[in-house]
């Protein structure tokens, strides 16, 4: 009776909604490191958890640091996708993202991460 | 079970109110996983069920033991957590009888004192106790031992860019030293049994395959490779006092799959000497985020 207890607390633990968890970055284009080619209109992120849209945020700076002007916003059709849009499409040099993601359940994660333009 | 393993059981119990969870250990864009046999430098309410290893002892001849233990942590703050644990313990060895029971039952506080999000660094402190006499009397020991622990852990995230891909690197580490409640009992025949005291040093070295992935390059790799992280713990004990015995330890390499609600850990148990084991054992531990899974009850703080 012990044993199909156990088994079943494992077994409920395991398959447990995956809705509540930390967002944690599961792709990314330009992926990290990538070196895409130009021009770059938009950088997509992909999360594994739904986004909370007010607290869920990206920012762009070139390689010495400075801010790219970039509107960053969640999906409204797709929770689990931010999308940070330059105000001009990117055309050469190395650039980083830096974002910070509040899922729904309200967990906290934050990552960065660079890419290179090819013009 | 003893009078303060049932107050902390009820206590956790109590704990069944919804209030956001918090995070495993995380500093800055480093995640430190649970790793198997050094407590990670953060606090979060998370269960270890179960975690087994088999070995064999350095008796001679040679016992085999199989361990199937469990964890679990609760906060009480976003800084402040307690743990208990325990473990079944089976210990055969040829031509004796076999030995079978709980160990001392194991009761933890800790407190996560700093993070500094930039560096990917975080500390904690805490004291452990195992509860003599609450496990089996052919097993465990009639005495308490503290544990006044120190707990550190440093991601290799602020690595320039020209060492980036050393970046998904980490280091986690504890150093405790073991206090026994008494000097030494009389056994039987009038003899006097001394308790040892000593310096517990335990670490691990792991490279985030999931921090690769998401901040330093994205090679395409398989989705289950990117949620590996290799790793090489060492779990060391130094008698300091009240033992004729030397320094005995072990090497654990292995890797860690981690999920969203859970993950799961292997290991081999490699002696470092021949007073520590005889050849290469195992472990293995199944380890749930409580803060992800429950994240309303029972894996958010006590008191926020």
């Amino acid at each position: 009776m012990k044993k199909y207890l156990i088994l079943t607390l494992l077994a409920g633990l395991t398959a447990a909604s995956p809705a509540f968890a930390h967002a944690q970055l599961q792709k990314a284009d330009p992926a990290a490191g990538s070196m895409p080619s130009a021009p770059v209109a938009h950088v997509d992120l992909y999360y594994s958890e739904e986004l909370e849209p007010h607290f869920s945020k990206a920012v762009l700076a070139d390689e010495n640091g400075k801010p790219v002007e970039a509107v960053s916003e969640v999906d409204p059709k797709d929770a689990k996708h931010l999308v940070l849009t330059p105000r001009t499409p990117l055309e050469s040099g190395t650039f980083r993202v830096e974002w910070h993601a509040v899922s729904v359940d309200t967990h906290k994660t934050q990552g960065s991460f660079q890419f290179m333009v090819m013009p | 079970m003893n009078r303060p393993l049932k107050g902390l059981f009820a206590l956790a119990c109590a704990s069944l109110a919804a209030t956001p969870a918090f995070a495993h250990a995380i500093a800055g864009n480093r995640v430190f996983p649970a790793t198997i046999n050094t407590d990670d430098p953060g606090v979060a309410d998370e269960l270890s069920l179960p975690t087994i290893d088999t070995f064999k002892t350095s008796d001679d001849p040679a016992a085999r033991e199989s361990d199937y233990g469990f964890e679990f942590d609760k906060t009480i703050t976003e800084d402040l957590a307690i743990s208990v644990d325990g473990t079944w313990v089976n210990v055969s060895q040829p031509g004796s009888e076999t030995l079978r029971g709980f160990d001392n039952f194991g009761l933890g506080l800790k407190y996560h004192f700093l993070t500094n999000a930039p560096h990917e660094l975080m500390m904690s402190v805490g004291l452990n106790a195992e509860i003599g006499g609450s496990g089996a009397a052919r097993i465990a020991d009639s005495y308490t031992t503290f544990t006044p622990t120190f707990y550190f852990g440093k991601g290799m995230g602020d690595l320039p860019d020209s060492l980036s891909l050393l970046r998904p690197f980490a280091v986690t580490g504890n150093v405790g030293y073991a206090i026994p409640s008494s000097n030494n009992n009389i056994d039987g025949s009038g003899n006097p049994n001394y308790h040892p005291r000593a310096m517990e040093y335990s670490g691990a070295l792991e490279y985030s395959l999931p921090y690769l992935q998401a901040n330093v390059h994205d090679y395409g790799l398989p989705n289950f490779v990117n949620h590996l992280t290799p790793i090489v713990e060492f779990a060391i004990e130094k008698p300091t006092a009240n033992s004729d015995g030397g320094t005995t330890g072990n090497f654990y390499p292995g890797v860690i799959w981690s999920g969203d609600t859970f993950q799961v850990g292997a290991e081999a148990i490699i002696p470092m000497n021949r007073s520590s084991g005889t050849g290469v054992g195992a472990i293995v531990q199944l380890h749930f985020f409580l803060d992800d899974i429950l994240p309303t009850t029972l894996g958010k703080p006590i008191f926020q």
